[in-house]
């Protein structure tokens, strides 16, 4: 065999290698993150993680769900773990959103070197009082990777 | 294409695209959002923000991507008409994409450009917000995404469904009424007619005032038949 042929896939590797960044973000699992950080409390079941296109990028998207009963603590609990904004009711439903447009708009999870997003919404209900939190089925939480 | 101004033309199927900050975080820009490319580097294109919500900040994308979603057309100046006028109330509207769930509707007919089509002013009652009430109002540019969950189910029902994530909020009160998709409202504009909502969308996210805070004027006109 000549060494020749090896050149174009050398030249791949190297390419790789070279690229800031890029070994680690070359194949991230999709997986439970919030357990891979240590810290998935019992109330937040993990459903599943998928690969899927977010605002125009590819991403990596694990989803959680959790009781409207047990939704309050989860909802300040990832607040002071990732400064995720506090849920607001817009017509209508319950969703995580900034307190100005400057704001970060979700809370914010550095794990392996990346930053993972975190948001939780209620998804569309007529329920617009916090009070009645528990009468919602269940609300879902979301942890995002962006990889690109 | 450094120095150059650019506008966001092409944009992911939720309705938006986004830039990372410095410390890694998408900030999401809706269509028409005005940036000045500053530098490609290492394969990723750095651009500062012109007007939006996110006016000021440097964010930086994927080149490639920045190729394929930034362009040369800009939206047009001025504010697009936005007529509602109010309809019949329908108590136990069958929602098919709501799983045939019975829902109380206020509806009223929308036209924005040559578009038509049919709007719920208001779902819910006896709580906090009531049909909106005759009269003009300005349309703020979006906000921000709004989480998928409120709205990517109805793609299971109308498969040409996009930009479902892109909301515009309506200047009353404390700016959580918007025109948006869906068949629940609450108080908002509610549109109904999903197949529609890609030309709305875009007939509002294509205009733009002056200080590029707002795209439209909306009108409503006409009484609900049930107000409360």
């Amino acid at each position: 065999m000549s060494g020749s042929r090896w050149l174009p896939l050398a030249a791949f590797a190297l390419a790789l290698w070279a690229t800031p960044g890029r070994p680690q973000d070359a194949a991230p699992a999709c997986g439970d993150f919030l357990a891979k950080a240590a810290w998935r409390p019992a109330t937040l079941q993990f459903v599943d993680c998928e690969k899927l296109e977010i605002y125009g990028a590819p991403a990596l998207r694990a989803h959680y769900r959790t009781s409207g009963a047990d939704a309050a603590a989860v909802e300040a609990l990832l607040s002071a773990r990732t400064h995720m904004p506090p849920l607001r009711f817009n017509c209508c439903g319950w969703e995580t959103a900034p307190a100005s447009p400057k704001s970060p708009p979700a809370g914010r999870l550095a794990l392996d070197g990346a930053i993972y997003e975190v948001s939780m919404t209620s998804g569309e209900t007529p329920v617009n009082a916090r009070a009645q939190w528990p009468t919602i089925e269940e609300f879902q939480v979301y942890v995002t990777r962006f990889l690109e | 294409m450094a120095g150059q101004i650019r506008y966001i033309n092409e944009v992911g199927s939720d309705g938006w695209v986004a830039g990372a900050d410095a410390s890694g975080v998408r900030i999401p820009l809706c269509k028409y959002t005005k940036v000045e490319v500053r530098e490609t580097r290492n394969h990723r294109t750095q651009f500062q923000v012109l007007d939006g919500p996110r006016k000021g900040a440097v964010l930086d994308m994927d080149a490639h991507q920045a190729t394929r979603y930034f362009g040369a057309t800009p939206p047009q100046q001025g504010l697009a008409a936005l007529r509602v006028k109010y309809g019949h109330y329908q108590a136990g509207w069958v929602s098919v994409a709501r799983h045939n769930q019975l829902l109380d509707q206020q509806f009223a007919e929308l036209q924005v450009a040559d578009v038509q089509a049919t709007v719920t002013m208001n779902t819910v009652w006896g709580r906090e917000f009531t049909p909106l009430p005759a009269g003009s109002y300005k349309v703020f540019a979006p906000d921000g995404p709004h989480d998928r969950n409120m709205t990517a189910f109805y793609r299971n029902f109308e498969s040409t469904l996009s930009s479902d994530q892109l909301w515009f909020p309506i200047d009353v009160g404390n700016r959580s009424r918007y025109v948006h998709v869906g068949n629940v409202s609450e108080g908002c504009v509610t549109v109904a007619s999903l197949d529609k909502w890609a030309r709305i969308c875009e007939a509002l996210v294509s205009h733009r005032s002056t200080d590029g805070r707002y795209v439209a004027t909306l009108t409503v006109t006409g009484a609900p038949e049930r107000s409360r």
